[in-house]
């Protein structure tokens, strides 16, 4: 296909010639003027070259920085990374959500947006992320990021045993559709076990593309 | 399906442009950009200058890449020459420190339009474990397109001269440029498009449908990690308290 003028193109030419004969700069300014043709009365000064523009129909992708579960709790969510020990950094307050910031964003067109939270802790007791054990399909979860909106429907709700993660990529994977994996813990609980034995994992996925939030 | 692929190497050509005046303390201290010029005019030979020194590689055909060119940062002299006149772009370009970009040569949407020249900033930005962002530039002589990615509509409405960027799974993806709004009869492909984690791909879709010449420029760099690790464990809970909640699995992961 390289250099295969098309009939329309050798028109383009033949009409380009005349369009800029005799107003260029060539050879870098160096001077040298080609002829100029019929009513070319103007030395053409050079332009700017122009940014190419982003399409209005983008929008700038986002991590979330809140969530509003099912039974309507909203809660903060803060960006969190993977401690060395491959431990997500998940906050200690019941009352507030890791997302892991490797993952998806509001705006990304594939991949898991992974937001994590503690079921209970000794001190606060349950948490918001316990209602997530009792969730039932097509339970709406909205994701909101600074300029976004983004609203989820609950498809499945799995429990995984406590076992490596990496043979688990759907829960974290850029890969796949767009969906938002809400992960916590669940029974049994042995404590001479290491305490929770399971994994829920509730995914949902988008209803719409993300909405730009109102003023 | 492929057609229409340029294998493009990034690295081919190599110009280093230098102040003629050696540069003063300020503009030594400053980074300079990367600028790569890519021609997608079909059917063209085109010899590019900046300021007055032709790059080097000769006369440029569809599809060449040339550079990436260091300069300094500010004001650049560019002219864009077939010889015979069919091609004759004289521009200035402003260059940021430490930028990295893509000047682009190309038609614009209407048949017959002359020669047009838009820069493209690289979105060099850290990436994610286990993607490759994507840069995909509508410079073909067709209305505005919508970008199919794997059967999903991921870009909407790209104009002649506009682009859109998305971060994408790495791997290899089925990629569509249909007519807005309609979701058959591309323009362009169905194409492999395969992407490397830590990548950024530069797809510059070129040419002419109604002269079956549609096909695509692609120029590729390395990206930064953002030093994210997929996480192996999530420990949620410690204090017994959701043990006797009882528990109803449903539908897919």
């Amino acid at each position: 296909m390289r250099g295969v003028p098309g009939p329309v193109l050798v028109a383009a030419a033949a009409l380009l010639t005349t369009l800029v004969a005799g107003c260029g700069l060539r050879d870098g300014g160096t001077g040298e003027r080609t002829a100029p043709s019929p009513g070319a009365t103007e030395r053409r000064t050079p332009t700017p070259v122009a940014p190419a523009r982003r399409a209005a129909s983008q929008v700038t992708p986002e991590g979330p920085r809140a969530i509003r579960l099912p039974d309507g709790t909203v809660l903060r969510v803060r960006a969190v990374g993977t401690r060395a020990d491959g431990e997500l950094a998940v906050p200690d307050d019941v009352r507030v959500a890791g997302w892991w910031r490797g993952g998806s964003r509001l705006g990304d067109p594939f991949g898991a947006t992974l937001v994590a939270g503690h079921v209970d802790s000794r001190r606060q007791g349950l948490g918001p992320y316990a209602a997530l054990l009792s969730a039932t399909a097509g339970q709406q979860v909205v994701l909101q990021s600074r300029h976004l909106r983004q609203d989820f429907r609950v498809r499945s709700l799995r429990l995984v045993r406590q076992a490596p993660l990496r043979h688990q990529p759907w829960i974290h994977s850029a890969g796949g559709d767009r969906r938002l994996v809400l992960v916590t813990c669940a029974p049994p609980y042995l404590p001479s076990r290491g305490g929770y034995q399971n994994l829920a994992v509730v995914t949902a996925v988008p209803t719409g593309p993300p909405q730009r939030r109102g003023p | 399906m492929r057609v229409g692929w340029f294998g493009v190497a990034g690295a081919a050509l190599v110009l280093t442009l230098s102040p003629v005046s050696g540069g003063g303390a300020a503009e030594r201290a400053a980074a300079p950009a990367a600028v790569s010029v890519v021609q997608a005019v079909p059917g063209q030979q085109v010899t590019v200058t900046v300021d007055g020194t032709s790059v080097e590689g000769g006369a440029a055909g569809v599809g060449d890449v040339l550079g990436p060119l260091e300069l300094t940062p500010g004001e650049h002299a560019l002219a864009f020459s077939d010889g015979s006149g069919s091609v004759d772009v004289t521009s200035t370009l402003e260059v940021k420190a430490g930028s990295t970009s893509d000047v682009v040569l190309h038609l614009p949407a209407d048949v017959g339009g002359a020669p047009v020249v838009n820069s493209y900033v690289t979105p060099t930005g850290p990436i994610g474990p286990g993607k490759a962002r994507v840069l995909v530039a509508h410079t073909a002589t067709v209305a505005p397109a919508d970008v199919r990615v794997d059967g999903k509509v991921v870009f909407t409405n790209i104009a002649n001269g506009e682009f859109a960027t998305a971060d994408v799974p790495a791997g290899t993806h089925v990629v569509e440029l249909l007519p807005t709004g309609q979701k058959s009869n591309p323009i362009l492909g169905p194409i492999d498009l395969r992407v490397t984690a830590g990548t950024v791909s530069k797809v510059y879709a070129v040419g002419n449908p109604r002269d079956r010449s549609m096909q695509v420029i692609l120029h590729s760099a390395t990206l930064r990690p953002d030093g994210s690790v997929v996480p192996d464990t999530i420990r949620t809970g410690s204090a017994g308290l959701a043990a006797d909640i009882p528990l109803h699995p449903f539908g897919p992961h």
